[in-house]
């Protein structure tokens, strides 16, 4: 039986004074797999950089809670040791750090103790290849030079080789191409098991393909203005947000 | 003769203090004994011999530290150590000088030749302190047909120091010099180079490191003359500033007339931690040629908070973030140090400055 991994409890949040997300209630049960859709300029990605811990966003009011512990007032480094991690729209790159060093000091930090050196190589070139990634990658600055493609692929592979508790997937599909795309949901499906949970921000049903939804949210004026099943998906995809009625879908009209 | 050091090809206005080095830095005005020349005695791996003469066309190769320094120097020399390269040397040439209370002033007149095809590394380790102690290095290079030079300048001084580090490299046609350099320490620091790119298709890497605290002056002149066809410089620095320290860079890439189709980019980036440090970068580009491609560029500026954010969202705490980001810019230099005990003694250098900047901040 699953039980709460998130809950987000009447969560206010801000940027520079300006309310962004005003009051948004969710659970996510461990083994779900939940989608965030939305018109542009909603608060999508503000909402998952809250949960992730973002400097840059103030949390006015509400609760966090990663398995029934309250994260709200943790900093992002506490929260990523407690579980989260979040696959950022647009990854920053770290020139002077290769991704295999960065990977292995981040899941030393996670873990408390260096990785053992042979074992995770092992692991690492497992995953590159899973991922198609060239394993000369490895070697490479964290995204300096990579396509928009191979950072959203270092992404995945920074997801698979850290095995957090909640994975947050901020719009990892935008600006790929369908081979990519389809390498992406591999990912997440080798990734996806009964005791974690995703939270997927998407604009298009591709990323989806094979991946049981178990939940549909539709944000809205920084509310959750709409929550149905998986055939919400191709609903919104179809016709456009305006299908679900008042509100939804006013930016689109715009 | 102008005795000023690590002067800027083309001055710009005095008040901007950048035109040359500064008074602050200079060598200590005093009488210093007539040096020796006692020629380097320790063991040269295969491929690489001592030359007991210097070669005039090597003497004659400039530094860019001007001709009064390097007159100084080759005159009054304690050491020299004249190399030959002939062949694909087996393992590279580790020279470390040690300033101390017996020994407080060092000048060593290095030359380099390459002879057509030889391929050799050369390490210099200056180490070290003394009171008033000074250091001076003139290193003069001549990389001829299709030859491979890789000089590598390790710098770490104690801060009753000072250093002088000149360098003069001609590049033959086809042939390659790489100067790796690292500079931690001393009171004050001064670099020099010049490439003399003359001959087709000559290439030039110059790699730089440094970090600065307390009241360090650190003062760099670097200079890419290009005069042959297809000729191609890339001089990058990156460096980190902190405590009360100043720095000036002067990057030069100029484009002789001839020089037809040669490419010369130089960048730095600079990373401030205290609000103290002064930074002055002066990239010059010198045009006599037309068909030539020259790009400079320059970041200054303290922590990306973006970049700290994506470290911190996989774990690293804010402080283990901030010291990634700075390893990171030592980075490009220490991948080309080979020796790892060298490599984690300049480590540990910058986790100890970096201990005492969180203390002090």
């Amino acid at each position: 039986m699953s039980h709460s991994l998130l809950e987000i409890k009447d969560l206010i949040v801000s940027v520079e004074d300006k309310i962004i997300l005003n009051g948004i209630n969710l659970t996510i049960g461990s083994g779900e797999l939940h989608v965030l859709m939305g018109p542009n300029g909603t608060g999508k990605s503000t909402l998952v950089s809250a949960i992730m811990g973002d400097p840059r966003f103030q949390i006015e009011s509400g609760q966090i809670l990663l398995d029934g512990k309250d994260i709200t007032e943790m900093k992002a480094d506490e929260r990523a040791k407690a579980g989260v991690f979040l696959s950022f729209q647009v990854p920053e790159e770290i020139p002077g750090v290769t991704l295999e060093d960065f990977l292995r000091t981040a899941k030393g930090s996670l873990e408390k103790r260096p990785p053992k050196i042979l074992q995770f190589k092992k692991e690492l070139k497992e995953q590159m290849k899973a991922l198609d990634m060239d394993p000369s990658y490895a070697e490479r600055y964290l995204n300096v030079g990579f396509s928009g493609g191979e950072k959203k692929k270092t992404e995945i592979l920074q997801l698979l080789m850290l095995q957090p508790k909640l994975a947050l997937l901020d719009e990892t599909d935008s600006g790929l191409d369908v081979d990519a795309v389809r390498t992406v949901t591999k990912g997440i499906r080798a990734f996806k098991n009964r005791k974690n949970g995703l939270f997927i921000i998407t604009h298009n049903a591709r990323i989806l393909e094979g991946l049981d939804v178990d939940v549909v949210h539709v944000l809205e004026g920084g509310k959750i203005a709409y929550t149905g099943g998986q055939e919400l998906i191709s609903k919104i995809t179809q016709d456009g947000f305006g299908v679900l009625g008042k509100g939804v879908g006013l930016h689109e009209g715009l | 003769m102008n005795t000023q050091i690590n002067r800027l090809p083309v001055p710009t206005w005095n008040r901007t203090g950048v035109n040359w080095l500064d008074q602050k830095a200079l060598p200590p005005d005093r009488e210093y004994l007539q040096g020796r020349h006692l020629p380097y005695d320790g063991i040269l791996p295969h491929g690489i011999t001592l030359m007991d003469h210097l070669p005039a066309e090597v003497a004659d190769i400039k530094s860019g530290m001007g001709e009064w320094l390097d007159e100084s120097i080759r005159n009054g020399a304690d050491k020299t150590c004249y190399l030959l390269g002939n062949g694909i040397a087996s393992e590279p040439v580790i020279i470390t000088q040690n300033l101390d209370l017996t020994q407080p002033v060092i000048r060593t007149h290095f030359a380099i030749k390459a002879n057509p095809g030889s391929n050799l590394t050369v390490v210099q380790i200056n180490r070290g302190d003394a009171k008033d102690g000074v250091i001076e290095n003139l290193t003069q290079i001549d990389a001829q047909t299709d030859s491979f030079v890789r000089l590598i300048s390790i710098q770490l001084l104690g801060k009753n120091s000072q250093s002088f580090d000149a360098v003069g490299a001609r590049i033959g046609k086809g042939a390659k010099i790489e100067l790796i350099r690292a500079v931690f320490g001393g009171k004050t620091a001064a670099c020099g180079s010049m490439a003399h790119l003359e001959g087709q298709g000559g290439g030039y890497q110059q790699d730089t490191a440094y970090f600065t605290d307390e009241d360090q002056i650190f003062d760099f002149n670097d200079i890419a003359s290009h005069i042959g066809r297809e000729t191609v410089s890339e001089m990058h620095t990156a460096g980190v500033l902190s405590g009360h320290s100043s720095k000036i860079l002067r990057g030069t890439i100029d484009f002789k007339a001839g020089s037809a189709h040669s490419i010369g980019h130089e960048n730095e980036t600079v990373l401030l931690l205290s609000p103290s440090a002064r930074n002055r970068t002066v990239p010059l580009i010198l045009c006599g040629e037309e068909a030539v491609e020259g790009q400079h560029a320059a970041t200054l500026g303290r922590f990306d908070e973006k970049q700290l954010y994506y470290l911190c969202s996989r774990g690293l705490s804010l402080m283990e973030a901030k010291r990634l980001l700075v390893e990171a810019r030592f980075m490009p230099v220490l991948n080309k140090i080979t020796q790892d005990d060298l490599r984690q003694e300049i480590l540990t250098i910058i986790e100890r400055r970096l201990d005492e900047h969180e203390i002090s901040s």
